[in-house]
Protein backbone atom coordinates (compact mmCIF):
# COMPACT_ATOMS: atom_id res chain seq x y z
CA UNK A 1 0.00 0.00 0.00
CA UNK A 2 1.85 3.23 -1.48
CA UNK A 3 -0.36 5.64 0.43
CA UNK A 4 0.42 3.96 3.95
CA UNK A 5 4.04 4.04 3.05
CA UNK A 6 3.69 8.11 2.15
CA UNK A 7 1.55 8.20 5.25
CA UNK A 8 4.67 6.96 7.06
CA UNK A 9 7.07 8.61 5.73
CA UNK A 10 4.88 12.02 6.30
CA UNK A 11 4.80 11.22 9.78
CA UNK A 12 8.04 10.28 10.08
CA UNK A 13 9.03 13.73 9.30
CA UNK A 14 6.34 15.80 10.75
CA UNK A 15 6.63 14.52 14.15
CA UNK A 16 8.98 15.65 15.57
CA UNK A 17 9.01 18.27 19.11
CA UNK A 18 10.02 20.75 17.16
CA UNK A 19 7.42 20.47 14.48
CA UNK A 20 4.83 19.82 16.75
CA UNK A 21 5.70 22.83 18.76
CA UNK A 22 5.64 25.04 15.29
CA UNK A 23 1.96 23.72 14.72
CA UNK A 24 1.04 24.46 18.21
CA UNK A 25 2.14 28.04 17.95
CA UNK A 26 0.44 28.23 14.13
CA UNK A 27 -2.96 27.39 15.17
CA UNK A 28 -2.87 29.46 18.72
CA UNK A 29 -2.03 32.60 16.36
CA UNK A 30 -4.26 31.68 13.80
CA UNK A 31 -7.17 31.10 16.11
CA UNK A 32 -6.27 34.28 18.17
CA UNK A 33 -6.42 36.39 14.59
CA UNK A 34 -9.52 34.51 12.85
CA UNK A 35 -11.35 35.63 16.24
CA UNK A 36 -10.96 38.98 15.51
CA UNK A 37 -14.26 39.90 12.98
CA UNK A 38 -14.13 40.15 9.61
CA UNK A 39 -10.09 38.35 9.65
CA UNK A 40 -10.69 34.66 7.72
CA UNK A 41 -8.19 31.92 6.93
CA UNK A 42 -7.26 33.49 4.12
CA UNK A 43 -6.35 37.08 5.08
CA UNK A 44 -5.01 35.61 8.36
CA UNK A 45 -2.56 33.30 6.38
CA UNK A 46 -1.44 36.48 3.98
CA UNK A 47 -0.54 38.58 6.99
CA UNK A 48 1.04 35.91 9.36
CA UNK A 49 2.99 34.64 6.04
CA UNK A 50 6.20 36.87 6.90
CA UNK A 51 6.50 35.03 10.69
CA UNK A 52 7.38 31.63 8.70
CA UNK A 53 9.84 32.54 6.66
CA UNK A 54 12.45 31.85 9.12
CA UNK A 55 12.08 28.37 9.42
CA UNK A 56 12.59 25.90 7.25
CA UNK A 57 10.58 24.57 4.62
CA UNK A 58 8.81 21.61 6.37
CA UNK A 59 8.17 23.36 10.00
CA UNK A 60 7.17 26.81 7.54
CA UNK A 61 4.75 24.40 5.59
CA UNK A 62 3.01 22.63 9.33
CA UNK A 63 2.98 26.01 11.01
CA UNK A 64 0.77 27.48 8.13
CA UNK A 65 -1.45 24.49 8.07
CA UNK A 66 -1.71 25.41 11.60
CA UNK A 67 -2.45 28.74 11.34
CA UNK A 68 -5.51 27.95 8.81
CA UNK A 69 -7.04 25.42 11.09
CA UNK A 70 -6.87 27.74 13.86
CA UNK A 71 -8.39 30.66 11.57
CA UNK A 72 -10.73 28.82 10.17
CA UNK A 73 -11.66 28.07 13.68
CA UNK A 74 -11.73 31.01 15.32
CA UNK A 75 -14.28 32.57 12.86
CA UNK A 76 -16.63 30.22 14.31
CA UNK A 77 -16.46 32.18 17.73
CA UNK A 78 -17.29 35.27 16.55
CA UNK A 79 -20.12 33.88 14.30
CA UNK A 80 -21.59 32.49 17.56
CA UNK A 81 -20.79 34.80 19.87
CA UNK A 82 -21.72 37.30 18.19
CA UNK A 83 -23.12 36.27 15.00
CA UNK A 84 -20.88 37.63 12.80
CA UNK A 85 -19.56 35.48 10.51
CA UNK A 86 -15.74 35.87 9.19
CA UNK A 87 -16.00 34.44 6.36
CA UNK A 88 -19.38 32.74 3.72
CA UNK A 89 -18.87 28.90 5.17
CA UNK A 90 -19.27 30.36 8.96
CA UNK A 91 -22.74 31.62 8.23
CA UNK A 92 -24.07 28.78 8.43
CA UNK A 93 -22.69 28.43 12.22
CA UNK A 94 -23.42 32.10 12.66
CA UNK A 95 -27.64 30.53 12.47
CA UNK A 96 -27.97 28.17 15.11
CA UNK A 97 -24.73 29.22 17.20
CA UNK A 98 -25.79 32.34 18.10
CA UNK A 99 -29.37 31.33 18.91
CA UNK A 100 -27.76 28.77 21.21
CA UNK A 101 -25.41 31.71 22.35
CA UNK A 102 -28.91 33.76 23.35
CA UNK A 103 -30.13 30.98 24.91
CA UNK A 104 -27.15 30.86 27.31
CA UNK A 105 -25.79 27.97 25.58
CA UNK A 106 -22.61 29.48 24.25
CA UNK A 107 -20.36 27.63 25.55
CA UNK A 108 -21.52 23.93 24.65
CA UNK A 109 -21.98 25.81 20.92
CA UNK A 110 -18.52 26.47 20.99
CA UNK A 111 -17.30 23.15 22.37
CA UNK A 112 -19.78 21.43 19.45
CA UNK A 113 -17.88 23.68 16.98
CA UNK A 114 -14.37 22.62 18.39
CA UNK A 115 -15.10 19.08 18.37
CA UNK A 116 -16.56 18.45 15.32
CA UNK A 117 -14.08 20.49 13.27
CA UNK A 118 -11.72 18.67 14.94
CA UNK A 119 -13.12 15.04 14.09
CA UNK A 120 -14.05 15.90 10.50
CA UNK A 121 -10.85 17.84 9.80
CA UNK A 122 -8.77 14.63 10.69
CA UNK A 123 -10.47 12.24 9.23
CA UNK A 124 -11.16 14.16 6.12
CA UNK A 125 -7.33 14.99 5.88
CA UNK A 126 -7.15 10.93 6.00
CA UNK A 127 -9.25 10.17 3.37
CA UNK A 128 -8.24 13.23 1.29
CA UNK A 129 -4.73 11.33 1.54
CA UNK A 130 -6.23 8.22 0.72
CA UNK A 131 -8.01 8.93 -2.14
CA UNK A 132 -6.03 11.86 -3.48
CA UNK A 133 -5.22 10.61 -7.35
CA UNK A 134 -8.69 9.09 -7.72
CA UNK A 135 -10.55 12.21 -6.21
CA UNK A 136 -8.43 14.58 -7.77
CA UNK A 137 -9.58 12.53 -11.09
CA UNK A 138 -12.98 13.24 -10.80
CA UNK A 139 -12.58 17.25 -9.67
CA UNK A 140 -10.84 17.13 -13.33
CA UNK A 141 -13.46 16.01 -15.13
CA UNK A 142 -15.96 19.02 -13.63
CA UNK A 143 -16.77 20.90 -16.71
CA UNK A 144 -18.71 24.24 -16.43
CA UNK A 145 -22.55 22.43 -16.72
CA UNK A 146 -21.27 20.75 -13.15
CA UNK A 147 -19.69 24.12 -11.56
CA UNK A 148 -23.50 25.78 -12.70
CA UNK A 149 -25.42 22.96 -11.51
CA UNK A 150 -23.70 23.02 -8.18
CA UNK A 151 -24.08 26.49 -7.89
CA UNK A 152 -28.26 26.36 -8.44
CA UNK A 153 -27.56 23.59 -5.84
CA UNK A 154 -25.90 26.14 -3.53
CA UNK A 155 -28.45 28.66 -4.02
CA UNK A 156 -31.34 26.74 -3.69
CA UNK A 157 -30.08 25.34 -0.22
CA UNK A 158 -29.69 28.89 0.76
CA UNK A 159 -33.46 29.59 0.41
CA UNK A 160 -34.99 26.12 1.81
CA UNK A 161 -32.66 27.25 4.66
CA UNK A 162 -33.82 30.47 5.01
CA UNK A 163 -36.57 30.95 7.91
CA UNK A 164 -39.55 32.94 7.30
CA UNK A 165 -41.01 34.21 4.00
CA UNK A 166 -39.87 32.41 0.92
CA UNK A 167 -40.52 34.93 -1.29
CA UNK A 168 -38.09 37.60 0.48
CA UNK A 169 -35.37 34.72 0.42
CA UNK A 170 -35.94 34.19 -3.48
CA UNK A 171 -35.76 38.16 -3.53
CA UNK A 172 -32.74 38.32 -1.31
CA UNK A 173 -31.18 35.66 -3.32
CA UNK A 174 -31.66 37.76 -6.15
CA UNK A 175 -30.21 40.83 -5.11
CA UNK A 176 -26.92 38.97 -3.59
CA UNK A 177 -26.44 37.88 -6.72
CA UNK A 178 -26.72 41.46 -8.68
CA UNK A 179 -24.37 42.92 -5.54
CA UNK A 180 -22.17 40.37 -6.87
CA UNK A 181 -22.34 41.69 -9.92
CA UNK A 182 -21.20 44.91 -9.00
CA UNK A 183 -17.12 44.98 -10.24
CA UNK A 184 -15.18 44.15 -13.56
CA UNK A 185 -17.27 41.34 -15.45
CA UNK A 186 -15.21 38.43 -15.58
CA UNK A 187 -16.01 37.73 -19.45
CA UNK A 188 -15.73 41.10 -21.07
CA UNK A 189 -13.63 43.45 -18.70
CA UNK A 190 -16.31 45.91 -18.64
CA UNK A 191 -16.95 47.63 -15.02
CA UNK A 192 -20.08 47.16 -14.35
CA UNK A 193 -22.08 49.50 -11.41
CA UNK A 194 -19.07 50.78 -10.18
CA UNK A 195 -19.84 54.47 -11.62
CA UNK A 196 -16.08 55.32 -11.70
CA UNK A 197 -14.98 54.60 -8.31
CA UNK A 198 -11.96 52.39 -8.91
CA UNK A 199 -12.57 50.60 -5.26
CA UNK A 200 -15.22 49.42 -6.47
CA UNK A 201 -13.63 47.57 -9.63
CA UNK A 202 -12.45 44.25 -7.75
CA UNK A 203 -16.27 43.99 -6.42
CA UNK A 204 -18.03 44.39 -3.03
CA UNK A 205 -15.97 42.01 -0.42
CA UNK A 206 -18.10 39.00 1.24
CA UNK A 207 -15.86 40.47 4.89
CA UNK A 208 -17.13 43.87 4.03
CA UNK A 209 -21.05 42.60 2.98
CA UNK A 210 -20.65 40.41 5.89
CA UNK A 211 -19.94 42.85 8.44
CA UNK A 212 -22.47 45.75 6.87
CA UNK A 213 -25.40 42.79 7.24
CA UNK A 214 -24.82 40.71 10.09
CA UNK A 215 -22.36 43.21 12.38
CA UNK A 216 -23.75 46.65 12.45
CA UNK A 217 -27.71 45.00 11.76
CA UNK A 218 -26.46 43.11 14.83
CA UNK A 219 -25.59 45.79 16.81
CA UNK A 220 -28.51 48.19 15.91
CA UNK A 221 -31.12 45.53 16.82
CA UNK A 222 -29.65 45.06 20.36
CA UNK A 223 -29.72 48.93 20.62
CA UNK A 224 -33.32 48.84 19.38
CA UNK A 225 -34.06 46.61 22.61
CA UNK A 226 -31.35 47.28 25.25
CA UNK A 227 -32.86 44.73 27.44
CA UNK A 228 -32.26 41.59 25.43
CA UNK A 229 -28.65 41.98 24.40
CA UNK A 230 -26.41 40.13 27.29
CA UNK A 231 -25.40 36.93 25.00
CA UNK A 232 -22.09 39.23 24.52
CA UNK A 233 -21.60 39.95 28.10
CA UNK A 234 -22.67 37.18 29.64
CA UNK A 235 -19.88 34.78 30.78
CA UNK A 236 -19.32 31.64 28.51
CA UNK A 237 -20.05 28.45 30.91
CA UNK A 238 -20.79 25.16 30.46
CA UNK A 239 -18.09 24.30 27.93
CA UNK A 240 -17.99 20.77 28.40
CA UNK A 241 -20.98 19.36 26.68
CA UNK A 242 -22.90 16.73 28.92
CA UNK A 243 -22.80 12.93 28.24
CA UNK A 244 -26.75 13.80 26.00
CA UNK A 245 -25.27 16.51 24.49
CA UNK A 246 -22.35 14.23 23.09
CA UNK A 247 -24.86 11.59 22.30
CA UNK A 248 -26.44 14.05 20.42
CA UNK A 249 -23.95 15.21 18.16
CA UNK A 250 -22.14 12.05 17.18
CA UNK A 251 -24.96 11.31 13.93
CA UNK A 252 -24.68 14.34 12.84
CA UNK A 253 -20.83 14.57 12.70
CA UNK A 254 -20.27 11.79 11.30
CA UNK A 255 -23.14 12.85 8.10
CA UNK A 256 -21.15 16.64 8.15
CA UNK A 257 -17.87 14.62 7.85
CA UNK A 258 -19.12 13.11 4.74
CA UNK A 259 -20.72 15.99 2.96
CA UNK A 260 -17.90 17.54 3.28
CA UNK A 261 -15.14 14.80 2.33
CA UNK A 262 -17.42 14.38 -0.69
CA UNK A 263 -18.27 18.19 -1.60
CA UNK A 264 -15.21 19.16 -0.78
CA UNK A 265 -13.42 17.69 -2.92
CA UNK A 266 -14.35 20.16 -5.80
CA UNK A 267 -12.33 23.12 -6.34
CA UNK A 268 -13.60 25.98 -5.56
CA UNK A 269 -17.42 25.10 -4.68
CA UNK A 270 -15.70 24.26 -1.40
CA UNK A 271 -16.36 24.90 2.31
CA UNK A 272 -19.73 26.94 1.97
CA UNK A 273 -21.11 25.10 -0.44
CA UNK A 274 -20.89 21.52 1.97
CA UNK A 275 -21.84 24.09 5.06
CA UNK A 276 -24.75 24.79 3.60
CA UNK A 277 -25.70 21.39 1.97
CA UNK A 278 -24.79 19.71 5.68
CA UNK A 279 -27.14 22.07 7.45
CA UNK A 280 -30.33 21.48 5.48
CA UNK A 281 -29.72 17.57 5.61
CA UNK A 282 -29.21 18.25 9.44
CA UNK A 283 -32.40 20.04 10.11
CA UNK A 284 -34.82 17.69 7.58
CA UNK A 285 -33.19 14.58 9.91
CA UNK A 286 -33.28 16.50 13.37
CA UNK A 287 -36.02 15.08 15.07
CA UNK A 288 -38.27 18.20 15.95
CA UNK A 289 -37.85 19.67 12.98
CA UNK A 290 -39.77 22.90 14.18
CA UNK A 291 -37.34 22.98 17.24
CA UNK A 292 -34.18 22.88 15.24
CA UNK A 293 -33.06 25.84 16.17
CA UNK A 294 -33.32 25.43 20.38
CA UNK A 295 -33.22 22.21 20.12
CA UNK A 296 -30.33 20.86 18.46
CA UNK A 297 -26.86 20.83 20.18
CA UNK A 298 -26.51 19.23 17.17
CA UNK A 299 -23.64 19.23 15.22
CA UNK A 300 -24.20 21.46 12.73
CA UNK A 301 -22.29 22.47 9.70
CA UNK A 302 -19.25 23.56 10.64
CA UNK A 303 -17.59 20.41 11.03
CA UNK A 304 -17.57 20.19 6.79
CA UNK A 305 -16.09 23.43 6.19
CA UNK A 306 -12.63 21.45 7.42
CA UNK A 307 -12.82 19.49 4.40
CA UNK A 308 -12.29 22.07 2.32
CA UNK A 309 -9.61 23.24 4.58
CA UNK A 310 -7.91 20.16 4.42
CA UNK A 311 -7.83 20.29 0.62
CA UNK A 312 -7.29 24.59 -0.10
CA UNK A 313 -4.49 25.14 1.79
CA UNK A 314 -1.84 22.98 -0.58
CA UNK A 315 -2.34 24.95 -3.30
CA UNK A 316 -1.84 28.40 -1.45
CA UNK A 317 0.42 27.12 1.20
CA UNK A 318 3.32 26.00 -1.37
CA UNK A 319 3.75 29.17 -3.52
CA UNK A 320 4.21 31.89 -1.30
CA UNK A 321 6.51 29.19 1.04
CA UNK A 322 8.29 28.27 -1.77
CA UNK A 323 9.57 31.18 -3.25
CA UNK A 324 11.05 33.66 -0.54
CA UNK A 325 12.64 31.48 1.38
CA UNK A 326 15.70 30.18 -1.00
CA UNK A 327 18.18 32.64 0.25
CA UNK B 1 -57.29 49.66 8.82
CA UNK B 2 -56.87 50.96 5.91
CA UNK B 3 -54.41 49.38 3.24
CA UNK B 4 -51.10 50.86 4.18
CA UNK B 5 -50.96 49.92 7.63
CA UNK B 6 -52.50 46.15 6.71
CA UNK B 7 -49.00 44.81 6.43
CA UNK B 8 -46.55 47.10 6.38
CA UNK B 9 -43.46 44.96 6.68
CA UNK B 10 -44.45 43.13 3.48
CA UNK B 11 -45.04 46.84 1.93
CA UNK B 12 -41.91 48.29 2.66
CA UNK B 13 -39.62 45.20 1.73
CA UNK B 14 -41.68 45.23 -1.63
CA UNK B 15 -40.93 48.87 -2.09
CA UNK B 16 -37.23 47.75 -1.16
CA UNK B 17 -36.99 45.23 -3.57
CA UNK B 18 -38.55 47.35 -6.43
CA UNK B 19 -36.58 49.84 -6.02
CA UNK B 20 -33.40 47.78 -5.93
CA UNK B 21 -34.05 45.99 -9.15
CA UNK B 22 -35.38 49.39 -10.89
CA UNK B 23 -31.35 50.68 -9.87
CA UNK B 24 -30.11 47.61 -11.27
CA UNK B 25 -32.64 47.22 -14.35
CA UNK B 26 -31.56 51.30 -15.35
CA UNK B 27 -28.27 50.87 -14.94
CA UNK B 28 -27.42 47.89 -16.93
CA UNK B 29 -28.87 49.42 -20.03
CA UNK B 30 -26.00 51.47 -20.06
CA UNK B 31 -23.89 48.08 -21.02
CA UNK B 32 -24.34 45.73 -23.84
CA UNK B 33 -27.10 43.00 -23.39
CA UNK B 34 -25.75 40.54 -25.65
CA UNK B 35 -27.64 37.45 -26.79
CA UNK B 36 -28.33 34.42 -24.31
CA UNK B 37 -25.88 32.16 -26.67
CA UNK B 38 -23.49 35.16 -26.29
CA UNK B 39 -23.85 36.83 -23.62
CA UNK B 40 -23.23 40.98 -22.97
CA UNK B 41 -21.94 42.29 -19.78
CA UNK B 42 -25.71 43.30 -19.66
CA UNK B 43 -27.48 40.13 -20.00
CA UNK B 44 -27.10 39.32 -16.25
CA UNK B 45 -28.06 42.23 -14.63
CA UNK B 46 -31.15 42.86 -16.53
CA UNK B 47 -32.40 39.38 -16.39
CA UNK B 48 -31.69 39.32 -13.03
CA UNK B 49 -33.07 42.61 -11.93
CA UNK B 50 -36.13 41.92 -13.78
CA UNK B 51 -36.53 39.01 -11.38
CA UNK B 52 -36.03 41.35 -8.39
CA UNK B 53 -38.86 43.77 -9.83
CA UNK B 54 -41.38 40.66 -9.89
CA UNK B 55 -40.71 39.39 -6.61
CA UNK B 56 -40.60 42.84 -5.12
CA UNK B 57 -44.31 43.30 -7.00
CA UNK B 58 -45.35 40.12 -5.77
CA UNK B 59 -44.37 41.41 -2.28
CA UNK B 60 -45.40 44.13 -2.76
CA UNK B 61 -49.32 42.91 -3.38
CA UNK B 62 -49.11 40.44 -0.30
CA UNK B 63 -48.38 43.69 1.96
CA UNK B 64 -51.46 45.26 -0.07
CA UNK B 65 -53.82 42.15 0.16
CA UNK B 66 -52.88 40.50 3.37
CA UNK B 67 -52.96 41.26 6.95
CA UNK B 68 -49.42 40.92 8.29
CA UNK B 69 -46.50 41.85 11.14
CA UNK B 70 -46.18 45.43 12.23
CA UNK B 71 -43.09 47.19 12.37
CA UNK B 72 -40.92 47.71 15.04
CA UNK B 73 -39.39 51.21 16.09
CA UNK B 74 -36.17 52.65 13.71
CA UNK B 75 -33.47 53.05 15.83
CA UNK B 76 -32.72 56.33 13.49
CA UNK B 77 -30.29 57.77 15.85
CA UNK B 78 -28.52 54.48 16.50
CA UNK B 79 -27.85 53.71 12.86
CA UNK B 80 -26.94 56.98 12.25
CA UNK B 81 -24.26 57.31 15.22
CA UNK B 82 -22.95 53.96 14.69
CA UNK B 83 -22.41 54.56 10.73
CA UNK B 84 -21.05 58.19 11.23
CA UNK B 85 -18.91 56.54 13.30
CA UNK B 86 -18.11 54.10 11.18
CA UNK B 87 -17.17 56.63 8.01
CA UNK B 88 -15.32 58.99 10.54
CA UNK B 89 -12.87 56.10 11.42
CA UNK B 90 -12.26 55.39 7.57
CA UNK B 91 -11.75 58.49 6.75
CA UNK B 92 -9.25 59.12 9.62
CA UNK B 93 -7.53 56.32 9.75
CA UNK B 94 -4.94 57.39 7.62
CA UNK B 95 -4.29 60.59 7.74
CA UNK B 96 -4.80 60.59 11.57
CA UNK B 97 -3.54 57.60 12.62
CA UNK B 98 -4.83 54.36 14.32
CA UNK B 99 -4.71 55.44 18.00
CA UNK B 100 -6.72 58.87 17.33
CA UNK B 101 -9.59 57.15 14.90
CA UNK B 102 -10.41 54.13 17.53
CA UNK B 103 -10.52 56.53 19.88
CA UNK B 104 -12.99 59.08 18.22
CA UNK B 105 -15.22 55.97 17.28
CA UNK B 106 -15.66 54.33 20.33
CA UNK B 107 -16.45 57.77 22.28
CA UNK B 108 -19.07 58.41 18.97
CA UNK B 109 -20.39 54.93 19.23
CA UNK B 110 -21.21 55.11 23.23
CA UNK B 111 -23.61 58.01 22.31
CA UNK B 112 -25.72 55.34 20.54
CA UNK B 113 -26.38 54.34 23.89
CA UNK B 114 -26.97 56.91 26.26
CA UNK B 115 -26.31 57.70 29.09
CA UNK B 116 -22.72 58.45 28.34
CA UNK B 117 -20.77 57.76 31.03
CA UNK B 118 -16.70 59.85 30.49
CA UNK B 119 -14.76 57.24 32.53
CA UNK B 120 -15.78 54.06 31.69
CA UNK B 121 -16.06 55.53 27.89
CA UNK B 122 -12.35 56.91 28.19
CA UNK B 123 -11.21 53.57 29.59
CA UNK B 124 -12.39 51.62 26.84
CA UNK B 125 -11.09 54.02 24.21
CA UNK B 126 -7.46 54.06 25.81
CA UNK B 127 -7.60 50.27 26.20
CA UNK B 128 -8.99 49.34 22.64
CA UNK B 129 -6.80 51.89 20.97
CA UNK B 130 -3.96 50.26 22.35
CA UNK B 131 -4.74 46.98 21.78
CA UNK B 132 -5.96 48.16 18.49
CA UNK B 133 -2.45 49.11 17.42
CA UNK B 134 -0.46 46.48 19.38
CA UNK B 135 -2.29 43.65 17.03
CA UNK B 136 -2.83 45.63 13.96
CA UNK B 137 -0.12 47.62 13.27
CA UNK B 138 3.12 46.28 15.60
CA UNK B 139 1.85 42.16 15.76
CA UNK B 140 0.36 42.05 12.03
CA UNK B 141 1.81 45.02 10.36
CA UNK B 142 -0.87 46.75 8.34
CA UNK B 143 0.39 49.46 6.35
CA UNK B 144 -1.64 52.27 9.24
CA UNK B 145 0.19 54.46 11.06
CA UNK B 146 -0.13 54.85 14.57
CA UNK B 147 -0.29 58.77 14.25
CA UNK B 148 -0.65 60.46 11.27
CA UNK B 149 0.44 62.78 9.12
CA UNK B 150 -2.02 64.92 11.24
CA UNK B 151 0.30 63.95 14.33
CA UNK B 152 3.38 64.39 12.53
CA UNK B 153 3.98 60.59 12.21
Amino acid sequence: MEVFDGLIIGFGAALSWQNLFYCLIGVLLGTLIGVLPGLGPVATIAMLLPITFALPPLAALIMLAGIFYGAQYGGSTTAILINVPGESSSVVTALDGYKMARAGRAGAALATAAIGSFFAGTIATLLVAAFAPLLARIALQFGPAEYFSLMVLGLVASIVLASGSLLKALGMILLGLLLGLIGQDVNSGVPRFTFGVRELFDGIGFVILAMGMFGVGEIVKNLENPEQRDALTRKVTGLMPSKEDLKRIVAPVLRGTAIGSALGILPGGGATLAAFAAYSIEKKTSKPPEGFATARSRAWRRRKAPTTRARRPPSCRCSPSASPRTP
Amino acid sequence: MNFLTRNPKDLLSGLLFLAAGLFFFVYSHEYQLGTARRMGPGYFPYFLSIGLMIIGGLVLARGLLREGGELGRFAWKELTVIIVGILLFAFLVRPAGMVPAVMLYVVCAAFAYPPVRPIPVAITAVLLSAFCWLVFVRGLGLPFPAFGTWFGG
